[in-house]
């Protein structure tokens, strides 16, 4: 066995045996050194924690000229509208002006906007969308080995309210019920993450080997080279020998899930679109979600809190939150339409809520929210207008701190997609430019991006 | 006429070469192992794999020394970071280039079965791909390397494919491949013990890299194989085909972006306020806008180069018609359109990208677009700024006393630790102020009539279009030329030996008449180019740090209205 | 961080940025419009006449709704029509509704359409060149207004249809679409007009003038306004390109007309053309080179209706849902047409077939590129 100055074994003897799926036991002599003293748990600065994506959906959207802050920065000036989600402000960024830019593309009222946001185009007709949405891209990425590839919820108890699709004709149906939602991922069928066998990944052992082909050419090129290169190609070597470590780690049995805990059945709570009845069902929801990513069931969500076009009413009222964008005068005095405007800052506080319920499960040196990237939009800006200019986005999470928190980026004059790019390169994605004709970016929000 | 400029293209260099008059002899410097740049990485792929592969990913951010990003791809090495970006980028593409839809396309076999593993075959496809990729044939050993682990995963994956992407995903990240490595050999002189020559393969890259900005080609590869360039008629013939390619676009495009510090667009934010017209589709088409003119000038109509700064040619598309106030009748595409003559617009100088770029946020800068001219186009040095400036005094009373750029600048002739830099930038930069922040024409700024007018080491001008002529006119311009295209071509400064090489080349681009692919002919054919000076085998002595770059970046305010002013990228004093 | 920096730098230096700012056109494209004979326009605004300072009151009160209308039918099939829509069928849904009118106005007998009778003050101009009254009787008598500013004889029979629709209101859904300027920012294509100089100089001369559809949209800055300058190309379908008609500047005012155009319309859920005919242009030129004013014509009423009830999102008919939102019937619309219409009498039944219209207008100079093969493409419906 060579014993190459990487400290690499010999790929050949690597291989042999544990490629086709067969699995890898814990004990290989030459991986002690990434054991602790005691050769059981993993030592602390090991496998990374798995980072999660989600989208949290609004409808109606708000009204701009109460809800963008003024100032921008880490010191923004908290708006009437956003006045909610002061207790979370700092581990949220709010992203405003952004825009789907239509480009002769007809603007079909409540879909271009949320759908030129999730795929990155407006829609060319009204049964098409220019590709699959955000988090469906994501999930291909990071989903694919988790029990759920993703978890869809919708607090107005409607399976048909979700964004989530890979092309129209397969939307990923949401879960109506709160009982249903954790009977689905707690009841039969739940493994314990904690005591599962563990099979390393088999791509992970062929990328690995690539690596280790490269090293064997190093003596025949420090031959070749001057004082000042050898260091420079020292310097290739050293980065590829801690990619080859990630790889290492990512063979081993990850750490327990600490934070993973079977939570108790909720109650079923009637589910429509009465405003309290979302709340609470959005809250339970919302705690069984939680406790689903601790648990590593799934690495993407997307919740609805109310649908396009939203249908939520005030107890004892049959008007809708749409129909009052649209035909609820504006007060004079007050300057907005104060019925429809109260469903906004519902929808601020719901969002608050969502968040501070992951925020409270503790999760490796902090909390699980560190370890996630939620998005929260809605598909028009003035709903009374049907407007998709300067549409409310808002993030919270760091993603295991690849996002700066905290701050209020303008983006007036900008297509959103600059926001999906930003999203999916936080989530590691290895893209580029994302979008369609006008709407094609390569610029992500370097504002958050750490 | 593009048939007409390359016979004369060709003909001038037989000419040259035919006369026997060579450079004075000289030998190059030291070797230089150079990284990749993106758009470098992209025609590798393209060369290699075709034009249908995607490659999604983010590069590592070049160096700029000198002034050139090509001196800094001597320096620069790999981080992590970037090696993971490297890394994943090449999985995507091999697994593309294995996949079903490509395969039968790009591999020059297929395998007996799909789900076995087939030597020969693997081998063949890891010789012929191997051997674009990394510039040179591979060892006996290499391929063996590669096709023993490919072949090994294909039988226990019952995947061939899945071999195969491993061994060209391991070729993608090679050092070799992401770098360009010289390698040399002895060929001493009695006077100059540790002269090298470059071998074959090693000069097939320098020349395609110069003039292509892209590997070399099957003819140009073979020919090094076969030893060939070792032969000065066939080192020239080999560059007068290379010249006369419509590669040299590429080449001569990667070589002004370069110069002109075009990667700077990527940062480039206005003020939304002050220009609502800009946005980054029209900061890419002005960049794209002044690359096209070159090319077609210098390449297509093989002009003098000095006419860059007169002419008023421009290629023209829609998003850029309101910026210089004329129509534009294509749709989307470029066509060619010629300025106006009422804005005393004309050549290189009144481009909107270069007001664009070396502007603040919500105003223009003479003084930026005084240092990028003097240091870019006339390779002067510009000293950074003092640290202890006090700005207060022009900011203030902007309505009434200080209307124009000219005015505000003015303060600066009145002290002495500022006039002597500004007397170098601001006259020059104060012809560009018809233009605003976004390249706009203008008469005017708060209400106050512009004046344009100054003086260019001795020539007067009146406005943007005259600084172009006495630009065109200036000994410097040339000269500079020369230096930096010979600095890219090699990758690092030019020694104290190679100064009479540079002298030589400066008279003989004057005599020929400016054109300048006939002086890439000369440069690439020089002995300079393709000899080299041994490396020192201990570590150098320690040398100061120079600053990456003089320029004067984009200034930022603190709170209290005083001006920091920021140096190179992004370190402030 | 720079924004942050960039927003500090306005603030405290706003008057050092140009005040040359891009939304006004170069001062190079003036000069050479001043010496050009021909010079382009694209629409920056257009709007319905919402008259703000003085809407005049509707004593009967505003028009009724499908919804109000039906709202005893609506109210025995609500829970039925949202358990089928929430479980998909959107046709059985729709199917349980009162006949929609909106498709086929005859569905239902005249319910009554409220119109404005009284005093507003509109814009507009006297088309006809009379002060009509409808006293005077005959099938297309109709009450002029008095303007704003002392002008008599207005001609606009369109706020007579609407003046008493909710959505036409100050503060209605028009009001506040007009507002945010939707009908220019988020249309599919752009209204162009060229003016050719024939005689005399550019502030005082006879022109001869055409209205164009665009090919395309507009092009917008960050702020969501018109880039000027812009080079725009025509429709190729010669249906939307109008006849010349002669105009005149005079003291800073552009007059002219009548001419009739055909101008597409693609916004939201609407994707159709407006027939105008013998329309007058009156606006005013200003300094910056960009003009402002009316269009004031006859629109064809059968393309009124047209235009009001044939709106979709893909294959569904928003007719009847967008005639709720805005406060009408189109039963009622569809009967009150008639009655309101002044002009074009059809020569066998005396029955006028258009009604005097007003749109408030501005534009900025661009350049207006004819395409290179125009076509003439068989008459949509």
């Amino acid at each position: 066995m060579k014993n190459s100055k990487s400290g690499g074994i010999n790929r050949r003897g690597f291989l042999r045996g544990t490629l086709g799926g067969a699995a890898v036991s814990v004990g290989l002599p030459f991986l002690d050194i990434f054991l602790n003293t005691n050769g059981n748990a993993m030592a602390a600065t090991g496998a990374p924690l798995p980072q999660r994506f989600g989208t949290w959906f609004f409808g109606c959207g708000m009204n701009p000229a109460r809800w963008n802050p003024s100032t921008e920065g880490i010191d923004w000036e908290l708006s009437p509208e956003l006045l909610p989600i002061a207790p979370m402000r700092h581990r949220m960024n709010i992203l405003s002006g952004y825009s789907v830019l239509l480009d002769g593309e007809a603007n079909q009222v409540h879909r271009t906007g949320v759908f030129g946001a999730l795929c990155g185009g407006a829609p060319k007709t009204a049964d098409t969308v220019t590709g699959p949405t955000l988090d469906v891209l994501i999930s291909d990425a990071i989903g694919t080995r988790t029990r759920f590839r993703s978890l869809e919820m919708a607090a107005t108890g409607n399976p048909r309210h979700s964004n989530s699709l890979r092309d129209v004709s397969s939307v990923n149906p949401a879960e109506p019920s709160a009982l249903g939602f954790y009977t689905r991922i707690f009841g039969p069928g739940f493994s314990d993450p904690n005591a599962k066998d563990f099979s390393p990944d088999p791509s992970v052992l062929l990328r690995k080997s690539a690596l280790s082909i490269v090293t064997e050419d190093r003596k025949r090129l420090e031959r070749q080279l001057g004082y000042s290169d050898r260091a420079r190609l020292d310097q290739y070597f050293t980065a590829l020998r801690q990619l080859e470590q990630q790889l290492e780690l990512q063979l081993l049995q990850p750490p327990p899930l600490q934070a993973c805990s079977t939570p108790q059945a909720p109650v079923d709570l009637p589910h429509d679109t009465e405003i309290d009845n979302v709340m609470a069902n959005h809250g339970l929801m919302a705690q069984t979600l939680a406790l689903a990513l601790a648990c590593d069931q799934t690495r993407v969500f997307n919740m609805q809190f109310s649908d396009r076009a939203s249908s939520l009413r005030m107890p004892g009222s049959t008007d809708t939150h749409h129909t009052l964008t649209h035909e609820e005068p504006r007060d004079t005095v007050l300057g907005y339409q104060p019925n429809a405007t109260a469903f906004v800052l519902k929808s601020m506080e719901a969002w608050t809520q969502f968040c501070q319920t992951l925020d409270a499960v503790p999760e490796g040196e902090g909390t699980l929210l560190d370890n996630c990237l939620v998005m929260a939009h809605s598909e028009t800006s003035e709903a009374n207008t049907h407007s998709i200019v300067g549409m409310p986005f808002m993030t919270a999470g760091t993603a295991g701190g690849r996002l700066r928190t905290g701050l209020h980026v303008s983006g007036v004059g900008e297509s959103a997609s600059r926001v999906g790019l930003t999203m999916q390169q936080a989530m590691g994605l290895n893209v580029g430019q994302w979008g369609a004709d006008q709407n094609q970016t390569d610029r992500p929000i370097s504002d958050i991006l750490v | 006429m593009r048939y007409m400029s390359r016979i004369l293209i060709g003909g001038s260099i037989l000419l040259l070469v035919g006369c026997g008059s060579a450079d004075p002899s000289a030998t190059g410097g030291p070797l230089a192992m150079r990284r990749l740049t993106g758009e470098q990485y992209r025609n590798a792929i393209e060369d290699a794999f075709g034009s249908q592969i995607e490659v999604a990913g983010r590069f590592e951010p070049d160096n700029r020394q000198e002034g050139l990003n090509a001196l800094g791809a001597s320096r620069v090495a790999v981080t992590r970071s970037g090696f993971e970006q490297y890394e994943a980028m090449a999985r995507s593409i091999a697994a593309q280039v294995t996949s079903v839809e490509l395969r039968a396309d790009i591999l020059p076999c297929q395998p007996r079965s799909a789900t076995a593993p087939d030597d020969a075959c693997m081998t063949q496809t890891i010789k012929e791909l191997g051997r674009t990729l990394l510039r040179r044939p591979l060892s006996q050993e290499d391929i063996q390397l590669r096709a023993e682990v490919a072949s090994r995963v294909a039988e226990e994956q019952q995947d061939y494919y899945a071999g195969l992407q491993l061994a060209l995903a391991s070729l993608m990240v090679a050092p070799d491949f992401l770098f360009r490595v010289e390698v040399a050999e002895p060929a001493p002189l009695p006077d100059e013990p540790s002269r090298l020559q470059l071998t074959n393969l090693s000069l097939a890259s320098k020349l395609s890299y110069f003039l292509w900005n892209r590997g070399p080609d099957e003819i140009l590869l073979a020919a090094a194989e076969r030893g060939e360039l070792a032969q000065p008629e066939a080192l020239a013939r080999q560059v007068q085909r290379m010249v006369s390619s419509e590669h040299l676009a590429s080449g001569i495009r990667a070589f002004f972006e370069d110069v002109f510090v075009f990667d700077q667009f990527e940062e480039l934010s206005k003020d939304v306020t002050q220009y609502p017209l800009f946005n980054s589709r029209m900061a890419a088409d002005a960049r794209e806008q002044t690359l096209r003119f070159v090319v077609d000038q210098l390449v297509t109509q093989n002009a003098d180069y000095r006419s860059l700064f007169t002419s008023n040619e421009l290629p023209m598309t829609r998003s850029l018609g309101p910026i210089y106030g004329i129509p534009v009748r294509a749709v989307d595409g470029w066509e060619n359109a010629t300025l106006p003559a009422n804005q005393s617009r004309s050549g290189l100088l009144s481009h909107a990208s270069f007001s664009m770029l070396h502007s603040h946020p919500g105003r223009s800068s003479p003084t930026l677009r005084g240092v990028f001219m003097r240091e870019a186009l006339l390779c002067q040095t510009v000293p950074e700024a003092p640290a202890d400036i006090d700005f207060t005094q022009f900011t203030q009373d902007v309505a009434t006393v200080h209307k124009t750029a000219r005015d505000r600048l003015a303060v600066h002739a009145t002290q002495a630790s500022c006039r002597k830099c500004h007397a170098l930038t601001d006259p020059i930069g104060l012809a560009l102020e018809s233009f605003d922040g976004i390249g706009k024409f203008r008469l005017s700024e708060n209400e106050s009539t512009i004046d344009t007018s100054g003086n260019f080491d001795g020539a007067t001008f009146s406005n943007a279009a005259e600084l172009g002529q006495a630009f065109s006119e200036s000994p410097l311009v040339s000269a500079c030329l020369v230096e930096n295209l010979y600095r890219y071509a090699v990758g690092r400064k030019q020694t104290n030996g190679e100064r009479r090489l540079l002298r030589y080349l400066e008279d003989t681009f004057a005599q020929q008449g400016y054109h300048v692919p006939a002086l890439m002919s000369d440069i690439a054919t020089s002995e300079a180019f393709r000899t080299a000076t041994a490396p020192s085998p201990q570590a150098p002595k320690a040398q100061t740090v120079k600053p990456q770059t003089t320029y004067i970046d984009r200034t930022e305010f603190d709170d209290k209205t005083q001006l920091t002013l920021i140096v190179g990228k992004g370190q402030s004093i | 961080m720079k924004i942050l920096i960039t927003t500090v730098l306005l603030i405290l230096l706003g008057a050092c940025g140009d005040k040359s700012a891009s939304v006004a056109p170069t001062d190079a494209v003036m000069a050479a419009a001043a010496e050009d004979q021909v010079r382009g326009f694209v629409f920056t605004e257009w709007s319905y006449d919402i008259a703000k300072e003085n809407p005049g009151e509707c004593p009967e009160g505003m028009n009724i709704t499908d919804e109000d209308f039906f709202s005893e039918e609506y109210a025995e099939v609500r829970d039925e029509v949202k358990r089928r829509f929430d479980a998909g069928d959107r046709e059985g849904a729709l199917g349980l509704l009162p006949a929609d009118a909106c498709k086929d106005p005859l569905a239902w007998p005249d319910p009554g359409h409220i119109l404005f009778e009284g005093d507003a003050s509109v814009a507009g101009l006297d088309l006809d060149g009379e002060n009509t009254l409808a006293s005077a009787g005959g099938q297309c008598a109709h009450n002029d207004f008095n303007g704003a500013n002392g002008k008599t004889g207005i001609d606009n029979q369109h706020y007579r249809l609407m003046g008493c629709v909710k959505g036409y209101r100050p503060d209605g859904l028009f009001d506040r679409l007009f507002d945010s300027n939707n009908s220019i920012l988020e249309n599919g294509y752009a209204t162009l007009l060229e003016i050719k100089l024939v005689e005399g100089t550019r502030d005082k001369g006879i022109v001869e003038a055409q209205l164009f559809t665009s090919a395309g949209p507009i092009t917008k800055d960050a702020n969501g306004q018109v880039v000027p300058d812009m080079s725009q190309l025509v429709h190729a379908d010669t249906m939307f390109h109008s006849a010349a008609f002669r105009g005149e500047i005079k003291d800073g005012i552009f007059t002219a007309g009548p001419v009739d155009a055909k101008l597409k319309f693609k916004v939201q859920a609407i994707d159709n053309y407006y027939w105008f005919r013998d329309l007058q242009i009156r606006a005013e030129m200003l300094a910056d080179g960009s003009m402002k004013g009316v269009l004031a014509g006859y629109w064809d009423i059968k393309n009124t209706f047209n235009f009001l009830t044939e709106v979709y999102i893909g294959p569904v008919h928003l007719g009847r849902a967008a005639a709720n939102n805005i406060g009408y019937q189109c039963a009622g619309i569809y009967h009150a047409l008639p009655r309101v219409a002044d002009g074009h009498p059809d020569p066998e039944t005396g029955q006028c077939t258009s009604m005097s219209t007003v749109i408030r207008f501005a534009a900025v100079p661009a350049f207006i590129i004819m395409p290179e093969t125009s076509m003439q493409v068989a008459q949509k419906k």
